[in-house]
């Protein structure tokens, strides 16, 4: 068998992916597998140049050789491919860490993203992709503009995530009501003062309805066999669950207990959802009445016993929607702002992120934790998704021959 | 649910009459899934995409739909059977896995981004679906008759687009992914498994491209990208190193 003579198709691309994954190991192990940093502007501009240059020549001058002619070939982008997910897939199963624990090879497989493991693939893919998009658009036609459009498009993706990840910078304030601050924490634990201040004004969470559930007696837990097990209260409606019919007679959403009346409204701290029920069996004979209430901190759980097996109960309300009136404090201005969670906030070159909240104290937190994040290259990066976008609609178009 | 009974009908048309009779059921059965899609989507005051029974019964419908065209415009009977099939055990599952139909959605799912990511998913997941039992029908034809031509143009007419929703669900993913969390791609497990699956389908349509007279080692690379993608979309829930990420499905909350 002839290997790299004339034109060199998927043994050749094996082998020079084979000897890619080797090389990338070595590099990894002349690195003490430790993280690998990578530069930050301008030396990811200037590297970009370079690279960028060292294609355009080599496919230039070179582009009739055999190595030029394959590395910009179908067999080459699939062994890029599959190399790069094969590398993708020791991520997705090997599960990932923050913390180097020196185990040597191990920690490399444990941080996949930040070692040579991935890097080396990840260039050996935009190298080959790089040339392909070269290649195409050396002498542009117009019926390549849907390959273009994937392949470019693919290309900045990758180019603009990868070289701008060291510029991108993503922190967490935790904000108090009533505070003000620009002090922003890493997730590392690094510390940066934003160029604007941050003042809280408010916190407020809209909550759904608490649910209502079936528990066994045996495990204290949900029972999932149960039809329509949990639902969301509704005052005034009969609920159905399994074979029980719940009527809502009153419903508090916030209230404490009271020795006369069961439980009546409060606001505050120590305040739960509780609920005045009537349940009902199928043939409409009363089998239970009374107050439920959800469990609090200093609020035990308030069932109802249906039978030796079951209780009904209240699970604790989930989140509809949670946001932060924001006073954001900049040299020459001032504005007002509601951030919620899809909804970020532009200021200078950052995005604000409603991220969390005191989970604890739930609708009583008086805490916002907002992030802040900077992405200079996000414009390319974007451009390169919409490419990709357009380029899909060439393949529902034009099908096989796009 | 509903559907579940008409789907049953499932034809072998054999007769001219029969045929035309259980063209009609197969029909019903489809207006009855979206009949049942819409009472859904009014009845929970959002677009049913949240949960995995939700996401079977959009996919049932789906599957139907493609079935159905692809028996229009390919004649085969084996195809659609199967792919019928498929819907029903879609349906199936929901049967035995009923759900409480929860009218609340968490914040994070409260975007415009949500039904475009989640249909275009559903859309190029059904397409490759049908796809991918084409591999197997054609791999079974090689095994024991030895004929696989007809069965590869069928299976890249449905991977194309399915790879296009695919691709257009992958970056409505990203785009939704930094209006909610600040970063377009974190490679959470979810994310990771669905660039492999993508990069799965871009191998096959390169392979066909370039060698198109390897037809059974297409169909294998078809079923190995079919596998990945049952991981992504599935099996994700059962493996360890995925239990921390943001896309495991809750059928209770």
């Amino acid at each position: 068998m002839k290997l790299f003579k004339e034109s060199w198709g998927y043994a050749e691309s094996f082998i020079i992916g084979a000897g890619v994954l080797f090389f990338s190991i070595i590099l990894e192990s002349a690195n003490n597998y430790l993280r690998v940093l990578f530069p930050g502007w301008p030396f990811n501009f200037i590297l970009l140049i370079l690279y960028i240059s060292i294609l355009l020549i080599a496919y230039g001058y070179y582009r009739h050789n055999s190595f030029m002619r394959w590395i910009s070939s179908v067999p080459a982008s699939i062994s890029s491919i599959v190399l790069f997910s094969l590398v993708a897939l020791c991520s997705a199963i090997i599960p990932q860490t923050e913390d180097y624990g020196n185990e040597g090879f191990k920690d490399s497989l444990k941080h996949m993203q930040n070692s040579w493991l991935f890097i080396i693939p990840f260039l050996y893919f935009l190298t080959v992709l790089g040339f392909v998009v070269i290649r195409k658009s050396w002498n542009f036609k117009r019926k390549n503009i849907g390959f273009l459009a994937n392949h470019f498009g693919l290309w900045l993706v990758l180019m603009a995530a990868g070289l701008g990840s060291s510029d991108l910078k993503k922190y967490a304030i935790s904000l108090e009501e009533g505070k003000t601050s620009n002090m922003a924490y890493s997730e590392k634990g690094d510390v940066a003062f934003l160029p604007f201040q941050v003042k809280l004004i408010d916190f407020h969470i809209d909550e759904f309805p608490p649910k209502i559930a079936i528990g066994t007696f045996s495990d204290g837990k949900i029972d999932k066999k149960m039809e329509n097990n949990p639902i969301l209260l509704e005052k005034g409606k009969i609920q159905k669950i399994g074979d029980y019919k719940i009527e809502i007679e009153e419903f508090l959403s916030s209230a404490v207990h009271d020795s006369i009346n069961g439980f009546t409204y409060a606001e505050g701290a120590n305040t739960v959802p509780a609920a005045k029920v009537k349940v009902l069996n199928d043939k409409d004979s009363i089998i239970a009445q009374g107050w439920i209430a959800c469990g609090g901190a200093n609020t035990p759980l308030a069932y109802l016993p249906l039978s030796n097996s079951h209780f009904l109960a209240l699970i604790n309300p989930e989140p509809k929607r949670f946001k932060s009136t924001l006073e954001i404090i900049s040299e020459n201005n001032r504005t007002n702002t509601q951030l919620i969670v899809n909804k970020p906030y532009s200021i200078k070159r950052w995005k604000l992120y409603q991220l969390s909240y005191d989970v604890e104290k739930g609708k009583n937190s008086n805490i916002s934790v907002i992030e802040a994040v900077k992405d200079p290259w996000l414009p390319f990066v974007y451009i390169g998704f919409y490419m990709v976008l357009a380029g899909s609609l060439f393949l529902f178009w034009k099908g096989k021959s796009f | 649910m509903l559907s579940l009974g008409t789907l049953l009908m499932i034809f072998s048309g054999k007769s001219k009459i029969l045929k035309i009779i259980s063209e009609i059921i197969l029909l019903g059965a489809i207006i009855l899934q979206v009949l049942f899609i819409i009472y859904i989507w009014i009845s929970l005051h959002r677009p049913p995409l949240k949960t995995i029974g939700e996401t079977r019964i959009i996919e049932a419908f789906f599957i139907s739909v493609i079935g159905y065209i692809s028996y229009k415009r390919y004649k085969y009977v084996l195809l659609l059977g199967l792919i019928i099939l498929m819907s029903l055990i879609f349906v199936i599952l929901n049967y035995f896995h009923p759900e409480n139909y929860d009218k609340s959605l968490a914040p994070a799912l409260q975007s415009a981004w949500f039904a475009p990511h989640v249909i275009a998913y559903m859309l190029g997941y059904a397409f490759l679906l049908c796809s991918a039992l084409i591999a197997a029908i054609g791999l079974f034809a090689h095994f024991l008759k030895n004929n696989t031509i007809e069965w590869l143009p069928i299976a890249d007419t449905l991977v194309i687009p399915g790879y296009a929703f695919v691709t257009l669900g992958l970056v409505f993913g990203a785009l939704w992914a930094k209006e909610a969390w600040g970063h377009y791609w974190t490679w959470d497990p979810k994310e990771t498994w669905a660039f492999i699956t993508w990069a799965g389908y871009l191998i096959y349509m390169h392979a066909r491209y370039y060698r198109p007279q390897k037809r059974i080692a297409a169909l294998w690379i078809l079923t190995f990208a079919f596998v990945i993608l049952l991981i992504a979309w599935f099996g994700l829930n059962y493996l360890p190193s995925a239990q921390n990420s943001v896309h495991i499905y809750s059928s209770y909350q």
